[in-house]
């Protein structure tokens, strides 16, 4: 909780701006509740709404059980790697 | 419950939810709780404590946020006050009419605990504070 309003509002930001294919790097997050869920998930409706997506990147067996057992794991295309979703460089 | 041993009072403060997440993981490693338990403890404590947060930010409360633990024969058994969210008690069918971002995140967090801990309890205090309980297994 004391995080996830910095990442709303990061999202928010970008899809203010027209972006709306978005990369969520959660490499680096040490942990995740349902707080930071919702807004992965209130970022996901926000840039569906303009035909994005939103994918995270993902390696955390923390991070990755909790998108498991919320069924998020079948909502977002979670990868290893930027350059997994984007190509190497 | 029996009674806590074991007890720690934050501030209403969302920067101190990681230290009830750190209490109770090192009260749970002290008892010997296998690592998989542990993670899955600090993600329940998490929600319920936040719960407690909100609750209270609510109210306009400044009361602390307590957690409260007794270790039992074979459980530890955490309790933290106004931990419940009345989206837990609510119905089924309420819970399917559209809802907020936050209120998506009281029940993804309801959800979870409930996964992790089946034995989840609320208690309903004279207050009304909906205190919210459950516990985890201790390897022999």
């Amino acid at each position: 909780m004391y995080t996830a309003p910095r990442l709303r509002e990061e999202i928010i930001d970008q899809v203010t701006k027209g972006r709306y294919n978005l990369i969520v790097d959660l490499e680096g997050v040490e942990f995740m509740d349902s707080t930071g869920l919702a807004v992965l998930v209130g970022g996901l409706k926000r840039v569906k709404e303009h035909e994005g997506a939103l994918e995270l990147i993902c390696t955390s067996d923390q991070i990755l059980r909790v998108l498991s057992l919320t069924g998020l794991n079948k909502v977002f295309p979670i990868h290893s790697s930027v350059d997994a979703v984007t190509g190497p460089k | 419950m029996e009674e806590p041993e074991f007890s720690l009072e934050i501030p209403v403060n969302a920067a101190f939810i990681n230290t009830v997440r750190l209490f109770a993981a090192a009260l749970a490693r002290h008892f010997g709780c296998e690592e998989l338990a542990v993670n899955d403890l600090k993600l329940a404590i998490s929600e319920a404590a936040t719960n407690s947060l909100i609750n209270k930010m609510a109210e306009g409360s400044t009361t602390p946020i307590r957690v409260l633990v007794a270790a039992g024969v074979d459980r530890l058994n955490f309790l933290v006050e106004e931990g419940g969210a009345e989206e837990m008690a609510a119905s089924s069918e309420q819970q399917d009419e559209e809802v907020s971002t936050d209120q998506m995140a009281r029940i993804l967090g309801l959800e979870l605990i409930r996964t992790l801990f089946p034995d989840l309890g609320l208690m309903r205090q004279d207050d009304g504070r909906l205190d919210l309980r459950f516990s985890i297994p201790l390897t022999s």
